[in-house]
């Protein structure tokens, strides 16, 4: 029995710890808060039963990110949505924002832009990686990531200056 | 670094933390300069991805065993609602059902769905118990393995109506299966066995009695099977 305490506990820490963030980026992959909701459950089902993998807690977020990724593609086979799109009408409906900022532009533009680049940048803004990190989590070249993050930055700021 | 390389990399990796791109940006002013307008940019970029949570999301995750979707029924979601419904079993028999236990006259096949349902942790346990393990617990009920058992899970050596017995979960198609292993037991005629969501089937054996418990019966009679095949005793 002690030793089932010590993994729920350790699995609490990970969920109050993390959760936040895994959510956010499950939101930007799937670009819907109810299945990004749905599969942050799912990772965190997935991350209690594989706990014994985790060695070390540091790691725990580039594992949990990896499993979120790995839940959505699955989703992707499962259902094959018509195409990624991140709700519009549900970001500018979710407050909790002054629209006349330009987070506001800027969220509309996240919304658009290609998953291809919106990811890096998600990794790298949320998730905090550096570029190697992101390159080794995406199976991508430093190059690669480079050029978009690049372009996602380049296609945001043209958003924000009102030229695309 | 120089003041191209210094811009091309700050457009790219803006919370860069190189000790080269530090210095860099200590000792140029334009440069310096350069960053503190991008930086701007970036941190209006940290608030537009900060999308708001679920209040109750962190509450949510954690109430999964008891409280778990159903978007896709999969076998490794198995072990929560499988917990769940055990912990429900345990609580049950804590309040109403609590003489079962206490009693000594009761049929085996009652003292072996109570013995499961208060052993949850058979179920969550995903780790695979070695060979050795197997062996020793084997032998200690005067058995032995002389084939393929499959991916066992859990194993424990038991007092069941004082009969020496053996609790093993094989994990088949990511399914929990547990079997029970009743040493010098008499029940001679096979049974089926019911308890809340559980279902098993009880067959005699050689030595005793074989009791294997799921959350269907599909394909137990099979594997009860294949485990005498590979299962002798001593
Ligand atoms: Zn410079």
């Amino acid at each position: 029995m002690e030793e089932i305490k010590q993994r729920q506990s350790r699995f609490i820490n990970l969920v109050n710890l993390l959760a936040t963030d895994v959510f956010r980026y499950a939101f930007w992959l799937c670009g819907d808060r109810e299945i990004a909701a749905d599969l942050v459950q799912e990772t965190f089902t997935r991350a209690w039963e594989a706990l014994h993998q985790l060695i070390d807690d540091k790691a725990a977020k580039n594992w949990l990110f990896t499993i979120v990724r790995r839940e959505n593609a699955r989703r992707y086979e499962r259902y094959q949505p018509d195409q990624e799109r991140v709700e519009l009408d549900e970001i500018a409906a979710n407050g909790n924002y002054d629209t006349s900022t330009e987070a506001f532009v800027l969220r509309r533009a996240l919304a658009k832009l290609p998953q291809i680049y919106r990811e890096p940048l998600v990794l790298q803004v949320i998730g905090g990686y550096s570029i190697e990190e992101i390159a080794q989590q995406l199976g991508l070249s430093t190059g690669a990531v480079m050029t978009r993050l690049h372009r996602a930055r380049q296609k945001l700021r043209h958003a924000l200056q009102g030229t695309e | 670094m120089n003041c191209q390389q210094f811009q091309q990399r700050c457009t790219l990796e803006p919370a860069c933390q190189e000790p080269a791109f530090l210095a860099h940006q200590q000792t140029c002013p334009n440069c310096a300069h350069f960053a503190q307008e991008l930086a701007q940019f970036e941190a209006s970029l940290h608030t537009a991805l900060q999308i708001t949570v679920p209040a109750d999301l962190t509450k949510r995750i954690l109430a999964q065993p008891a409280n778990q979707p159903t978007i896709t029924p999969s076998g490794r979601r198995f072990h929560w609602q499988l917990a769940a419904s055990l912990l429900l079993a345990m609580s049950l028999s804590l309040s109403g059902l609590w003489w079962w236990s206490s009693s000594h006259t009761q049929p085996l096949e009652q003292q072996l769905m109570l013995y499961l349902a208060q052993e949850p942790k058979a179920f969550l346990t995903t780790q695979q118990v070695s060979l050795t393990e197997l062996h020793q617990m084997f032998n200690a009920i005067g058995a032995k393995l002389v084939g393929e058992i499959g991916t066992v899970s859990f194993c424990k050596v038991l007092k069941l109506n004082g009969y020496t017995s053996a609790h093993l979960v094989l994990v088949e198609n990511n399914q929990p299966i547990n079997i029970l292993l009743i040493r010098n037991s008499s029940i001679r005629q096979a049974e089926k066995l019911s308890y809340k969501n559980l279902q098993g089937i009880l067959l005699p054996i050689q030595q005793g009695n074989i009791a294997l418990v799921a959350t269907s019966t599909e394909s137990l009679q099979e594997i009860a099977l294949r485990l005498q095949r590979v299962i002798k005793w001593i």
